[in-house]
């Protein structure tokens, strides 16, 4: 399966950092989910949950957020929080 | 001779100043290591607000956007960032400095100029001048967050929006290392992806554990597609990148703040150490004066009494 690169960072710490199969984030338009080679985008993000699928873990891990801005661009994707 | 009591008392004080200055010196490195982590910890987050606003930037509404607009009009709002207590160094008196070459530089400060101080330092400068102060912010924690930034934030938006300001300007401590700080006037508004990248840049170490390790490449891809459409997204996105520029710069200044006052409080122990020891050395030349003149005494009292 296809991955692709993925960072959720807080100011904080950063959240996640690696590849990924598969994210599902709350779109302010609803919940959306992102697979590699996305075409590029940027979104806000309402408040919610972001599960991140990976190889190692296919269950999804899981982020709670308030608010959030995704970027997607080349097979990679970011996510400030 | 000076008294031998008062040398005595002279070490004693020394040396509790100097116990004090130790106790200082070891809070403050605790201090010290958590905000340097924490400094460059939010680098991530800040290089990524970068990259998405390098992006944005280059939507068609972004050029029209409030937060972009040069105003022409209105006083330039300069944040002074400093910290509450001094003690430091010369931590605020460069910060302090570089606001009055700022004041002194008409065409920076065309328009007037209005204050809006974090850390008491600063603000008890720009009383006692008379500056027009429109905001202040004191006792700020180490565990600051970003919410707590969004007062100030939300302040100078609406001044930008408003057309009041011409510039917003943020005069701060920008730390390297430990052994070196150093005072920056940087602009936030209006935005520009250069004023940001400054600022970002700025927090990163030239090498070592937390350097860059080389730009990422910047490809610009040109049609993004925006959710849920363009000016609602720059509306979300542009302030809350003002309000990361604002935080980032306090996280700059905590560090540096703990790194001065440590190298500060390190310096005056060593000093304290030598000076007690100086005393000392005097001490025992006295007590050994004392006691030549005390036996040349007696041997004199013997030969008269032959």
């Amino acid at each position: 399966m296809k991955t692709f690169h993925l960072t959720i960072s807080s100011v904080a710490e950063t959240k996640f950092d690696g590849d990924a199969f598969s994210v599902l984030v709350p779109g302010v338009e609803g919940e959306m989910e992102i697979l590699a080679e996305h075409e590029p985008m940027i979104s806000t993000l309402k408040a919610g949950t972001i599960t991140i699928k990976t190889q190692a873990d296919k269950d999804g891990e899981k982020f709670v957020i308030k608010k959030g801005i995704l970027e997607v661009a080349n097979n990679r994707v970011v996510v400030i929080v | 001779m000076a008294g031998l009591k008062e040398i005595k008392n002279k070490i004693k004080s020394v040396q509790k100043t100097r116990k004090v200055t130790r106790a200082m010196e070891a809070v403050s490195a605790v201090k010290m290591r958590k905000s340097q982590e924490r400094a460059r910890g939010a680098r991530t987050y800040a290089r990524s607000a970068l990259r998405i606003l390098g992006q944005v930037s280059h939507i068609v509404e972004f050029a029209k956007h409030p937060l972009v607009a040069q105003n022409t009009t209105g006083t330039t709002v300069t944040i002074l960032v400093t910290s509450d207590k001094g003690l430091a160094g010369s931590l605020n008196s460069a910060v302090i400095k570089l606001a009055e070459k700022f004041i002194a530089n008409k065409d920076e400060s065309k328009g007037g100029v209005k204050w809006i101080c974090i850390g008491r330092r600063g603000l008890d400068w720009a009383e006692r001048r008379g500056y027009e102060v429109i905001h202040s912010v004191s006792n700020v924690s180490d565990d600051v967050e970003e919410v707590e930034m969004q007062d100030i934030t939300d302040m100078i938006i609406k001044m930008q929006e408003q057309s009041k300001v011409r510039k917003v300007n943020v005069i701060y401590t920008n730390f390297k290392s430990t052994f070196e700080q150093e005072a920056v006037l940087r602009r936030i508004l209006p935005l520009s992806h250069g004023a940001l990248n400054d600022i970002v840049s700025g927090i990163l170490p030239e090498r070592g554990k937390w350097s860059a390790g080389g730009n990422e490449d910047e490809t610009r891809v040109a049609d993004y597609k925006v959710e849920p459409n363009r000016n609602s997204l720059l509306e979300e996105v542009l302030p809350r990148l003002t309000n990361i520029l604002v935080f980032h710069t306090l996280l700059e200044n905590k560090a540096s703040e703990h790194s001065a006052r440590m190298v500060a409080m390190k310096n005056a122990t060593d000093k304290a150490g030598e000076v007690s020891m100086l005393l000392k050395r005097k001490f025992n030349k006295a007590r050994q004066a004392a006691i030549t003149a005390e036996i040349g005494e007696i041997t004199s009292g013997l030969e008269a009494m032959k």
